[in-house]
């Protein structure tokens, strides 16, 4: 058991725990609608304007600045944000898993292919090509849902081809061990090859790279806030002589983003979503990492 | 290593068309029926009684309110208007820092810019590589030290920019209302250098935590060898055997991640200037995106290629003089 355990991983998993109890909360406790505002209380005789500070009026982490439950938003928050990221995730692996097993099995021209599109996409910080994509294509594309297709897809491009060739690489090296030799001796078909003889020894890869790149994606998706890049879209509330502008969907990238300039005067609106984003991909990169040392202890 | 070189040029020429033929695209943006324009992601309006409870919907029909089309001849002209200019240098930009709504030279505040981002990468990268350094170091010490370098290591690379920076900034709101103690500056570098301390120090982790991590394994590895062996049978003190000859041979192996690190680090570097008001190219390209000022993300956009390909150039380079076998030192 002792050998199974490390520190990056009993850490990782801790905060992994605390995500899956973020996820269900909402079906155990009675939480405020994360939608539902009001931008005046009453204090005594006194009138108190939104945001509210974190313990006023019942808000236990504070309230945003047309007075929605931060606490509320930010549990409800994680369906999304996570929900988003895993959709990533999964499509990168669509994309990269049978583009990387090819390349390493035929190598050749899909090999120099997967080669070059990883060497063009790491030639430039995933964070600079990802956010000047999309802000020049914030323009074109008309309405929610077309804007998260794009934000998806770009997040699953500019990762895909790094993971393909990292898996590439892996059955290329798995290619060369006897067992595979021997496989290919006998005459097994190369798609029996793949699935019974190279998948099997990728599983601790593909482990550690899951959790790697689920890190990685919720990264870029703080970093990218941080631009004003987010997915959600924004919502104008009027009262008599007030207006503002404020992020609808419960997503903590646009929630840190769209609140970016309160930290100084209201500081929980950004902190608590950045919270949130930074400690989860802080938890997948700490599984990826014990996952990673585990991988080597075994041998 | 001139074909590296020779590779990464190309890559560069390569990336800067793709950066700049994306960063213009908002140049081929046609206005076409706009009454009222609606900013894209606006989802509608609310109006409410402020003293009463009200639940945000978004207005039916999302894409409301985007009457503005593409056109490829406009982008086209857009295309052809910047590479003139930029070869001329006679662009200009409307939206920059504080500044009236005048045209003001874009190229020399670029310049400006640049140098302020530099200055402040090349602090954090020396920081962090010293820090990163002595904290490697410690995996030569007691179980305890070893263990403080390998879990600061490990927290320092998974923990993201953003947070950190979130986190120095509550700090230093929290000591100025508790104490009247003002730590840094939450935004700005009109501070003096309390403007600069939260940004180098946000930045200066990255670098850290790799270094660390990159130098504690090879310094693992190079212990176990049969030269140190023979040194420490020959009475070399233990200092000696450490400096001289398992360090010498161990960072070779420990620049073997140094571009990687760059990667995140320049990376990062937009980030925290961004979330400091750091007046660098990461604040530039954040005002180029929300301006909409396609030629300035453009421009940002290849200087942070060019920067980007000679950085890592460099450490390839630095790589292959720091290792023996490279040059020439090796079995023959």
């Amino acid at each position: 058991m002792k050998r199974w355990l490390n520190f990056p991983l009993v850490l990782g998993l801790l905060l992994a725990a605390v995500l899956l109890v973020l996820l269900v909360l909402p079906e155990v406790v009675d939480l405020p609608d994360p939608h539902m505002g009001v931008y005046v209380q009453m204090n005594g005789p006194r009138l108190r304007l939104a945001p509210f500070a974190p313990g006023e009026f019942g808000y236990v982490l504070g309230s945003d600045l047309i007075g929605r439950d931060v606490l509320s938003r930010v549990v409800y928050g994680a369906r999304y944000s996570l929900g988003l990221a895993a959709v990533v995730i999964l499509l990168r692996f669509a994309v990269a898993l049978p583009a990387g097993l090819r390349a390493g099995w035929s190598g050749g021209r899909a090999g120099r292919l997967v080669q070059t599109l990883a060497v063009g996409f790491g030639s430039i910080p995933a964070l600079a090509l990802v956010a000047m994509t999309l802000g020049g294509l914030r323009w074109l594309i008309p309405g929610q849902a077309g804007w998260l297709a794009v934000y998806v897809g770009m997040l699953v491009l500019s990762g895909a081809p790094r993971m393909a060739e990292q898996v590439r690489r892996r059955v290329e090296e798995i290619l060369l061990m006897p067992h595979v030799e021997a496989a290919l001796a006998l005459g097994a078909p190369s798609r029996r090859i793949l699935r019974r003889h190279v998948l099997p020894l990728m599983r601790a890869d593909l482990l550690v790279m899951l959790s790697s790149e689920m890190a990685w994606v919720l990264l870029l998706m703080g970093q990218l806030a941080v631009f004003g890049i987010y997915v959600g879209g924004t919502v104008v509330v009027r009262g008599e002589g007030w207006s503002k502008v404020v992020e609808y969907l419960p997503e903590w990238g646009q929630m840190l983003g769209a609140n970016r300039s309160s930290i100084l005067g209201a500081p929980w609106i950004p902190f608590y979503p950045g919270l949130a984003l930074g400690l989860s991909a802080a938890a997948f990169h700490l599984l990826a990492e014990g996952f990673r040392l585990r991988g080597m202890r075994q041998g | 290593m001139l074909k590296g070189w020779g590779l990464r040029l190309g890559l560069l020429a390569f990336s800067a068309v793709i950066v700049v033929l994306v960063a213009m695209l908002p140049q081929g943006v046609v206005v076409t029926e706009a009454e009222t324009f609606t900013p894209p992601g606006n989802l509608g309006e609310v109006r409410t009684d402020a003293t009463k409870k009200f639940r945000i919907e978004p207005a039916d029909g999302e894409a409301d309110g985007f009457t503005y089309s593409w056109s490829l001849a406009k982008y086209g002209k857009g295309l052809k208007r910047y590479g003139v200019e930029l070869v001329r240098g006679t662009l200009t930009v409307q939206q920059w820092y504080g500044t009236a709504q005048e045209a003001l030279p874009l190229l020399p505040l670029l310049k400006d810019t640049w140098w302020l981002s530099f200055q402040l990468f090349a602090a954090a990268l020396l920081l962090g590589v010293v820090l990163g350094l002595l904290l490697g170091g410690l995996v030569l010490g007691s179980r305890g030290a070893r263990a403080f370098s390998v879990g600061l290591s490990v927290l320092g690379v998974s923990v993201p920019d953003f947070l950190l920076i979130l986190l120095g900034q509550l700090l230093t709101i929290w000591s100025y209302r508790t104490f009247g103690v003002r730590l840094w500056s939450v935004l700005g570098v009109q501070g003096g250098e309390r403007g600069w301390l939260l940004p180098l120090l946000a930045l200066s982790i990255i670098p850290m935590a790799y270094t660390a991590r990159l130098i504690s394994t090879a310094l693992d590895e190079a212990m176990r060898q049969e030269y140190i062996r023979t040194a420490r049978a020959k009475g070399v003190p233990e200092v000696l055997v450490v400096l001289k000859h398992a360090m010498r041979n161990a960072l070779p192996r420990a620049l073997n991640g140094m571009p990687a690190m760059l990667n995140v680090t320049l990376s990062s570097q937009l980030v925290v200037e961004v979330l400091t008001n750091h007046y660098g190219i990461g604040s530039g390209l954040m005002r180029g995106l929300s301006y909409s000022q396609p030629h300035v993300v453009a421009s940002i956009g290849l200087i942070f290629c060019a920067w980007f390909v000679v950085m890592d150039g460099l450490a390839v380079t630095l790589r292959a003089l720091a290792n023996p076998q490279l040059r020439g030192g090796g079995a023959s």
